[in-house]
């Protein structure tokens, strides 16, 4: 119907348009569905109702008559919660939960092959019908002089059908007034809800007379109520916007904020971000040439002014604009964080426990490769806290908790790093089990093993091949959990550790650089060789003959203001023997997996931004690097993955010794 | 050159209609809700409004109302597109002040005609 008014260009780029805005309407739907549940709110419920209605409304527009019909029905079942007409209980929200990923799902259809024929819906349209039929039981009950709009009898078989009678005779007659009343727009009028008590009929809403019926009894005083006319404008009058009346996470519908948004394509930024890399690389040598050059001709150095400047000038440009363009990929970590309580939601009926979520810090912005890249591993995490940390009510009270266990997400910066929480308070970790495990399996050797503090071993979870869960469920269990969620975070450059007290508390921590593409590093000296070291792991640097080594069970420590710190010899690790005397001079104390080391190195040359390069198809098996970069001076250096070497480390000792 | 502003919560419905009205040489302005349209008609001079009616921070029907109500912008002529037929709320609607309450989905011969007339009948 608007086909012929666009060029199919035009028609394409809406249809893109119409997938977005619908996905995050139907994400934000199923969110807020999840709220209600527990906490009930008519303006809550008025959003969910309109983004259905706006997906319906646009989707019928577009011509994808299934995905229209089913936004429909939803929103029919929407619209009689919304009037009060019954109040839903757990099987209504699962229905509709249903719907919207089934909604979804055709948005999703839509996107790749530009139809939404794909999917049969029929299942999900009839039990969406049969909610209504229930609605419309508890209405016609709910007549009965006691106030009592929430009387949901179980709908029983026999009465459905009386039920399917009454809505027809009682959806005549409404459309008959329909038509009386709108009959001055001159179309003639179908008695949709008759319609739809037949059952789907796609292309009913594409083929639509002008002005056709749309069932959707909207009452009246609801759409009125909020401010008057003349308080609305002396609002405007006075520059106050009327937030008030909007809840807190009212959607992301600032007055007048759209507009001044642009959507851009991510393989855009990404090329932005690219190129932006290659500029630092420019700069870095610029001032590398600057230096060099104000070197040589001293004395006459007013006549390098010029240069200087500019360098100077090109430096601070360089960074605000890869600041900018990092900032432009950041997204709120609540694109993940709003998916958990529906997670929670599945998970915890799947698992029969009772759980409450709290999530803290979902402002917290990372950049938005990262988030997506995170997703999986949380998705993981928090299954395993379900399934193996939090109790069943019953296992709870018997240790004198709360039957409802406690789930809790935390997002904040810290520094240049951003840190996600994952906390429980279920069973935790049996730290002995752990060991038990692994020696069973022979993944350690026993004098390691017995070496090793009470967090190192809890950390063991971390290890590929294993698992302690007593039973393997569908995904938890199989002991391809925990390793592979630490191989994801450490391919983001990102670090994850755990923390438990037994029959207390589980804490998983998260640590993510904010961007992929460029790092601060600290560019140190092995041996004869050049390496940079992630700034954000370092702690601080310390000169070695200022210091104390000592050798504690044939391993060296440093002893810095009291405090033990084991060495490793990046020389030794790195296996780059030297033939000259020169000895290491610098110890680079790190944080790192929650412990703090010392690394030992010949010399620290500086600071300096670095543009990561992996180190492409064929080299990635290599052990201890990150990847690589190139100086100032066009030289290529190795970036070193300080954790994987300080995890490696045990093992590496064994094999020394 | 006729200046139309669309108020709809639905960027898409925003686009769809803009693409529509400009095909026929419309200048089209879009506000997402109410509030944000009453900025915009103080802002830039406007021939015609379509507003939806459900929408988040002031409803279709208060801005009708707030419309009405205002100096300069009061005889506007007003379209309101909504998916209910309810006979309530298009009395209501025609009450507050709108010219002509069209239902959803939208056809776009018929909505260009009555911009036409809508406009024509402007003095």
């Amino acid at each position: 119907m608007a086909n012929e008014y666009l060029e199919s260009d035009e028609l394409k780029e809406i249809i893109d348009d119409f997938v977005l805005e619908s996905r995050d309407l139907m994400e934000g739907a199923i969110q807020d569905l999840v709220t209600i549940e527990t906490n009930p709110d008519a303006e809550i419920l008025n959003r969910i109702f309109r983004g259905v209605h706006t997906v319906k409304g646009t989707s019928s527009f577009l011509g994808f008559s299934t995905l229209s019909t089913l936004a429909h029905r939803a929103e029919d079942v929407l619209g009689k919660m919304r009037k009060g007409d019954f109040v839903p209980d757990d099987s209504t929200t699962d229905v509709l939960l249903n719907a919207c990923d089934a909604i979804k799902a055709l948005i999703e259809d839509i996107a790749v092959v530009g139809n939404d024929g794909q999917i049969d819906v029929s299942e999900i349209l009839q039990r969406l019908e049969e909610v209504n039929e229930r609605a419309e039981s508890g209405l016609s009950a709910s007549e009965a002089p006691a106030q009592e709009p929430a009387v949901h009898e179980p709908v029983l078989e026999p009465q459905a059908e009386e039920t399917v009678k009454k809505t027809k005779q009682k959806g005549g007659t409404r459309a008959e007034k329909n038509i009386s009343g709108t009959s001055d727009e001159g179309s003639a009028k179908k008695p949709s809800k008759a319609k739809k008590s037949q059952g789907p009929k796609p292309g009913d809403e594409v083929k639509a007379q002008p002005g056709g019926v749309d069932e959707t009894a909207m009452p009246a005083q609801e759409v009125v109520e909020t401010t008057t006319a003349e308080t609305a404008f002396e609002k405007i009058a006075m520059q106050e916007p009327a937030s008030a009346q909007t809840p807190k996470q009212a959607q992301p519908a600032a007055v007048s904020k759209e507009e001044q948004t642009v959507r851009v394509d991510v393989k855009k930024l990404d090329e932005l971000m690219n190129l932006v890399g290659e500029l630092v690389l420019g700069k870095n040598r610029l001032m590398m040439v600057n230096h060099t050059m104000r070197n040589r001709t001293e004395k006459e150095e007013h006549r390098l002014d010029n240069l200087n400047d500019v360098t100077n000038y090109v430096e601070i440009i360089t960074n605000d604009l890869q600041a900018a363009v990092m900032r432009a990929r950041l997204v709120p970590v609540s694109k993940l964080f709003n998916k958990v309580p529906r997670l929670v939601r599945d998970l915890s009926s799947e698992f029969g426990k009772k759980v409450d979520i709290a999530i803290e810090g979902e402002e917290t912005e990372l950049d938005k490769s990262l988030i997506e890249a995170l997703h999986d591993p949380l998705v993981h995490i928090i299954r395993n806290s379900l399934d193996h940390g939090i109790e069943t009510p019953e296992e709870r009270k018997a240790k004198g908790k709360e039957p409802k266990g406690h789930l809790s997400l935390k997002a904040y910066s810290e520094g240049n790093q951003v840190v996600i929480e994952i906390f429980d308070d279920g069973k935790g970790v049996n730290v002995g089990n752990v060991i038990k495990k692994v020696r069973e399996k022979g993944l350690m050797e026993e004098a390691e093993l017995n070496a090793l503090s009470r967090k190192d071993a809890m950390n063991l979870i971390f290890i590929p091949g294993l698992s302690t869960a007593q039973k393997i469920t569908s995904v938890s269990g199989r002991g391809v959990g925990m390793d592979v969620v630490r191989k994801n975070i450490e391919k983001m450059n990102g670090q994850v550790y755990i923390d438990s007290e037994e029959d207390q508390w589980t804490r998983l921590t998260i640590k993510l650089p904010l961007t992929l593409a460029i790092m601060k590093a600290l560019i140190v000296q092995v041996a004869k060789e050049f390496f940079a070291i992630p700034l954000s792991i370092v702690v601080e640097l310390v000169k070695l003959q200022d210091t104390k080594v000592k050798t504690v069970d044939k391993n060296e420590v440093v002893v810095l203001r009291d405090r033990i710190i084991p060495l490793v010899n990046l020389g030794e690790v790195l296996d780059s023997s030297t033939d000259d005397e020169q000895q290491d001079s610098s110890i680079i104390i790190c944080n790192v997996l929650d412990k703090t080391i010392g690394l030992k190195v010949r010399s620290v040359i500086g600071q300096e931004e670095v543009v990561i390069k992996p180190l492409g198809e064929f080299l990635r098996h290599v052990k201890w690097v990150g990847g690589a970069t190139i100086r100032g001076d066009g030289k290529v250096i190795l970036i070193l993955d300080i954790t994987t070497i300080i995890s490696g480390l045990n093992k590496h000792k064994s094999v020394a010794a | 050159m006729s200046r139309v502003l669309i108020v709809d919560d639905s960027r898409v419905t925003r686009r769809l209609l803009s693409s529509i009205l400009k095909s026929d040489g419309y200048v089209v302005d879009e506000a997402e809700n109410g509030l944000d349209a009453l900025e915009k008609l103080s802002a830039v001079k406007t021939d015609l409004i379509i507003a939806d009616l459900n929408m988040p921070n002031m409803d279709g029907m208060t801005f009708v109302r707030s419309v009405r109500e205002a100096p300069y912008v009061r005889d506007i002529p007003i379209v309101m597109l909504t998916v209910s037929s309810d006979k309530g709320l298009r009395k209501e609607a025609m009450a507050a002040g709108t010219d002509v309450f069209m239902t959803k989905p939208i056809n776009p011969a018929r909505l260009l005609g009555t911009l036409k007339s809508l406009l024509k009948e402007k003095p």
